[in-house]
C-alpha cells in the first residue's frame, strides 16, 4: 500500500499529510475517508510518462511515480497547498542547512539561530503544510525537507507505515486542536511545532526525510482574504523563542506580527519549442477557443483549465503566459503539445518539448511590517535603486538568483523576473533579514480595513488589479501576463526584457 | 638655432619683449636680440556695437575638448532664406562629418537650449557636455532618443552639483516624456556607478517659493516643516516633491500670503490631490511642525483641514 498522500482526519478538519518527492511537478492529494489508508485506485495519476528515480537515504532507489492530482477538498479554506518539488526547499530556515542527503536547501543560511522557522507551502489543491523536520542535534531548529515520498512507503515495511501513520494521526489531531485557534496566538504555533519535532525524532531513524506533517491551514485567518489568488506559497515563520534583537525598532513598538507571510505566485511565463512543423491553420481549425492571425503567423489560444494564454507559432515556438504556478505551466505546456501532436497526426512518434524554459515568475508578498526604504537604499547602494520620482518602491536587483524586487514602504514586495518558484523563495529569504533590519511600524497607506474590504468584494478581479498595478510601472514593462483583461505578451513590447535582464 | 636667445654681450640678462614692434630687447645695452616675434593673441577684439556687421576676428570659438577635432574645424551654418547652394554645402558637410561628432554637436545644442530655458549656468552646461561625451563613448545609450539622452545627462549633472531639478522640470524643458528620461537615467546611473544623493525637499524649497513669490520667512518655515515631517515619519513613502509642496501649502496658509493647492501644484509639478493627501498627513501634527518663531497670520486652528 502506498502511503497516502494525505489522510483525512475526521470530518471537520481537512488535514493532509503530504509526502513530497523530488522533482515531480504534479501534485496529488487524495482524501482518504477512513482516516488511515489511501486506496491507490482513487488516485488520479496525471502524468503517466513521468518517472523519476530518487535516491533514498539508505541508498535505495525509489521510482517515484507521478503524484496524483489532488481532489479539492471542501471547506479547506482559502489556502491551498501545493506540493513543490522537493529540490527546492521553501523553508526560510536560517542558519540551517538541510541535513539529510538529497534535500537541497535553497535558502541561504542566515545566522539567526534563535529563530527556527518553518515553511509552509500551500497551494490550491489542498492543505499541505511542510513542516520543518527536526534535526536531532538541534532541538529548536527545524529543517524543511520537502520531498515527495510516495514510493518511500512502498518499500518500507508495512508496520512502519502504520506506525508513522498513527503517529501522524496523533500529531495532526493534536495539532489540529491547537491550530484551530486564531493565527495570532503565536505561542500555540510554537507548541504545535514542537510536537511534531519530537515525533520526528522518533521517526527519524527509520525515515529520516520522509514524514511531513501538515497541520491544517484553514485556521489561518490572514489567508481568507487571499482566497481568490490561488496557489500561494506560504512561508510560515515560527515565532522565535528568543525575539530577534532588532536594533532599529524602538522598545515601545509592538512586535510586528510575523507569524505568517504569504507569497503568492501571480504569473508564470514560459516558452518552449516543438520540433515539428505546425500547420497553424489546421491546428486552429481543430482547436476550440483560438485566434488565428495569418499575417503574423501566430495562433493564440486561451485555455481554461489551468487558465492561461498560449501563443503558438508556425515555427513550433510556444509561449505560455498567465499560469499561476510552475506545475500548471508545465501541465498546460504538455497539454498543448499533446493537442498539437494529435492534430498534426503524429501520435505515433514521440514529440519532445525542447528548450522548455520558464522565463518569468511573478510573485507578490506582503510583510506584516513597514519598511524604511530610504535607509535600505542608503545602506545597499549597489543592489538597490530608489527614485521616489520614478517609482513608488525601491527596486532591488539581485544577481543570484536573478530577480528584481520592488520593495514598498508598506511592506509589500513584488518579485519579477525570477526563473522559478524556488528562486522566488530564495530571493525573498535573502531579502527578509535585510528588510527586517529596517522595519518599522505598519505604514499602511490608507485604511487597512478598507483594503481588506476591497479584496473581499470581487474575488475574480484580484488577479487583474494586482497585475494592472504593475503594468504601468517602468520596470515591469517587460512582463507578460493578463493585464487589463487583455493578454499582454512581452514579446510585443519594444522594451522586451528591458528590466528583466535576461541573458541573451 | 641654439636654445633661448640671449644677448651676446650680456648672456645672463633677462630680455624684454616689446609687443608693439615684436622685438626682444636687451635692457643692458639696448641690442635687439630677436625680432619678428609671432603674436598668438587675437587679431581683433570685437565689442558689441550697433555698427558691427560681421565679426572681423578670424580666430574662431575656443577649443572644445568634447568634439573630436577640438572644434577647430569650420562648420557651415545656413541661415534662414539660404539658397540652394548654401543648403547643399551644409548637407555636404553634415554627411562627411563623423557620426560621433554629429551626435555630440546635436547634443551640445540641445543641452544649451534646455539650459537657457531655465537659466542654468555655464558650468552645469559644461558638466553636462562632459557627461554626455562619456555616455556617448561608452555606448550604453545607443539607440535611445538623443533628446532623452541629453535630458538625462542634464538631470544627473544638476543633481550632482547640488541643484537638483525634478524630472518634471527637465521634462518641461525638453521634448521627451518623463518615462523616457527616467529610463535613460537609470541606465546611465547603473553604468557609471555614480553615487547620487537622494533628493530632499529642501533642495526645491527656494525655487518653488521663489516662483510663488513667497517671502523668505515662509520659505524657511516650509523647509522646517518638511524636515520635521520627515523626521517624525509622518509622510512615509511620499515623494519629496509632494512633501515640499504640502509644506509650502501649510506654511503659506498660515501666513498672509496664501496660495492654493492648485497654484503650488502647478509650480511644483505635483497633482493637487497629492498635495491635499500629503497635507492631510501633516495636518494632525501641525503644531509641532511649525518653527517656534513663526508669526501666524492664521492660527493653527484656522488652517484648512484638507
Amino acid at each position: 500500500m502506498q502511503m497516502g498522500d494525505h489522510q483525512m482526519m475526521g470530518n471537520q478538519s481537512q488535514k493532509a499529510t503530504f509526502v513530497r518527492s523530488y522533482r515531480t511537478f504534479v501534485q496529488k492529494v487524495i482524501p482518504a475517508q477512513a482516516g488511515g489508508t489511501v486506496p491507490q485506485n482513487v488516485a488520479y495519476v496525471q502524468n503517466q510518462g513521468v518517472r523519476m528515480v530518487q535516491q533514498d537515504l539508505n541508498g535505495q532507489q525509489r521510482i517515484m511515480q507521478p503524484m496524483v492530482r489532488p481532489v479539492p477538498q471542501n471547506g479547506t479554506g482559502p489556502h491551498f497547498v501545493r506540493q513543490v518539488p522537493a529540490g527546492q526547499s521553501y523553508q526560510a530556515n536560517y542558519g540551517q542547512g538541510v541535513g539529510p542527503a538529497g534535500a537541497i536547501p535553497v535558502v541561504t543560511p542566515i545566522s539567526q539561530q534563535q529563530q527556527p522557522r518553518t515553511m509552509y507551502v500551500t497551494t490550491q489543491q489542498g492543505h499541505q503544510v511542510v513542516q520543518g523536520h527536526h534535526r536531532p542535534p538541534q532541538q529548536n531548529q527545524q529543517l524543511a525537507v520537502q520531498q515527495q515520498h510516495q514510493q518511500n512507503f512502498n518499500q518500507q515495511p508495512q508496520n512502519n507505515q502504520m506506525m508513522m501513520q498513527q503517529q501522524q494521526i496523533r500529531q495532526q489531531q493534536a495539532q489540529h486542536h491547537q491550530m484551530a485557534q486564531p493565527q495570532m496566538a503565536r505561542h500555540q504555533m510554537v507548541q504545535q511545532h514542537q510536537q511534531p519535532i519530537q515525533q520526528r525524532h522518533l521517526q527519524q531513524p527509520q525515515l529520516p526525510q520522509q514524514q511531513q506533517v501538515f497541520p491544517p491551514r484553514g485556521m489561518n485567518l490572514a489567508v481568507p482574504l487571499r482566497e481568490p489568488s490561488p496557489e500561494p506559497v506560504v512561508i510560515k515563520r515560527e515565532e522565535p523563542e528568543n525575539p530577534p534583537p532588532s536594533s532599529s525598532m524602538k522598545p515601545e513598538e509592538p512586535m510586528p506580527d510575523d507569524s505568517d507571510i504569504d507569497i503568492q505566485i501571480r504569473n508564470v511565463v514560459c516558452n518552449y519549442t516543438l520540433p515539428l512543423h505546425i500547420d497553424l491553420r489546421k491546428l486552429a481549425m481543430n482547436t476550440h477557443n483560438v485566434t488565428y492571425e495569418r499575417e503574423k503567423g501566430v495562433m493564440m489560444k486561451q485555455k481554461r483549465s489551468p487558465g492561461c494564454y498560449i501563443k503558438v507559432y508556425s515555427s513550433g515556438k510556444v509561449y505560455i503566459v498567465g499560469c499561476r504556478s510552475e506545475e500548471d505551466c508545465k501541465r498546460a505546456a504538455r497539454s498543448i503539445a499533446r493537442h498539437v501532436q494529435r492534430v498534426m497526426g503524429k501520435t505515433k512518434e514521440k514529440v519532445q518539448i525542447r528548450n522548455y524554459r520558464v522565463n518569468n515568475v511573478l510573485a507578490t508578498c506582503r510583510l506584516p511590517f513597514g519598511i524604511k526604504i530610504e535607509e535600505v537604499a542608503a545602506k545597499y547602494p549597489s543592489e538597490s535603486t530608489y527614485e521616489p520620482e520614478l517609482s513608488v518602491g525601491l527596486v532591488w536587483r539581485s544577481v543570484t538568483p536573478k530577480a528584481t524586487l520592488r520593495i514598498h514602504t508598506t511592506g509589500s514586495i513584488t518579485v519579477t523576473g525570477a526563473s522559478s518558484e524556488a528562486d522566488v523563495l530564495e530571493v525573498l529569504s535573502k531579502i527578509y533579514p535585510i528588510v527586517l533590519e529596517f522595519r518599522c511600524h505598519e505604514r499602511a497607506k490608507g485604511n487597512v480595513a478598507a483594503q481588506k474590504k476591497r479584496k473581499r468584494k470581487a474575488p475574480t478581479n484580484t488577479r487583474a488589479p494586482a497585475v494592472k498595478r504593475e503594468r504601468f510601472d517602468d520596470a515591469n514593462y517587460g512582463n507578460s501576463g493578463v493585464i487589463n483583461n487583455q493578454v499582454y505578451f512581452s514579446d510585443e513590447d519594444e522594451d522586451l526584457y528591458d528590466d528583466l535582464d535576461l541573458d541573451e | 638655432m641654439s636654445g633661448p636667445v640671449q644677448c651676446p654681450h650680456h648672456p645672463d640678462v633677462h630680455l624684454i619683449e616689446d609687443h608693439r614692434a615684436g622685438d626682444l630687447v636687451c635692457p643692458a645695452c639696448g641690442l635687439v636680440v630677436g625680432d619678428r616675434l609671432v603674436d598668438v593673441g587675437t587679431e581683433w577684439r570685437s565689442f558689441s556695437n550697433e555698427k558691427s556687421g560681421n565679426d572681423p576676428s578670424r580666430v574662431g570659438a575656443p577649443e572644445s575638448p568634447y568634439l573630436s577635432g577640438g572644434d577647430l574645424s569650420t562648420s557651415i551654418a545656413v541661415g534662414f532664406g539660404g539658397s540652394d547652394s548654401d543648403n547643399t554645402l551644409a548637407n555636404a558637410q553634415r554627411k562627411t562629418m563623423n557620426n560621433t561628432d554629429r551626435q555630440m554637436t546635436t547634443a551640445m545644442n540641445l543641452i544649451r537650449e534646455m539650459s537657457e530655458r531655465v537659466h542654468l549656468p555655464r558650468n552645469i552646461q559644461e558638466s553636462a557636455f562632459r557627461m554626455f561625451k562619456e555616455v556617448l563613448d561608452s555606448g550604453v545609450l545607443r539607440g535611445k532618443n538623443i533628446e532623452a539622452q541629453a535630458a538625462a545627462c542634464l538631470y544627473i549633472v544638476c543633481r550632482q552639483d547640488g541643484v537638483p531639478r525634478t524630472f518634471k522640470e527637465i521634462c518641461a524643458i525638453s521634448r521627451v516624456s518623463k518615462k523616457e528620461i527616467g529610463r535613460c537615467f537609470k541606465i546611465i546611473v547603473r553604468n557609471s556607478s555614480t553615487n547620487l544623493e537622494h533628493v530632499t525637499s529642501a533642495d526645491f524649497m527656494s525655487r518653488f517659493c521663489g516662483n510663488l513669490y513667497l517671502p523668505n520667512s515662509i520659505q524657511a518655515a516650509a523647509t522646517r516643516i518638511a524636515k520635521r515631517a520627515v523626521d517624525m515619519d509622518l509622510v512615509a513613502g511620499r515623494s519629496p516633491i509632494s512633501i515640499a509642496a504640502a509644506a509650502i501649502y501649510m506654511a503659506s496658509q498660515a501666513s498672509a500670503e496664501k496660495r492654493t493647492a492648485k497654484e503650488i501644484g502647478d509650480i511644483a509639478g505635483a497633482a493637487e490631490v497629492t498635495i491635499r493627501q500629503t497635507y492631510k498627513l501633516l495636518y494632525p501634527k501641525a503644531a509641532e511642525l511649525f518653527p517656534e518663531d513663526f508669526k501666524f497670520e492664521t492660527a493653527i486652528e484656522g488652517l484648512p483641514s484638507s
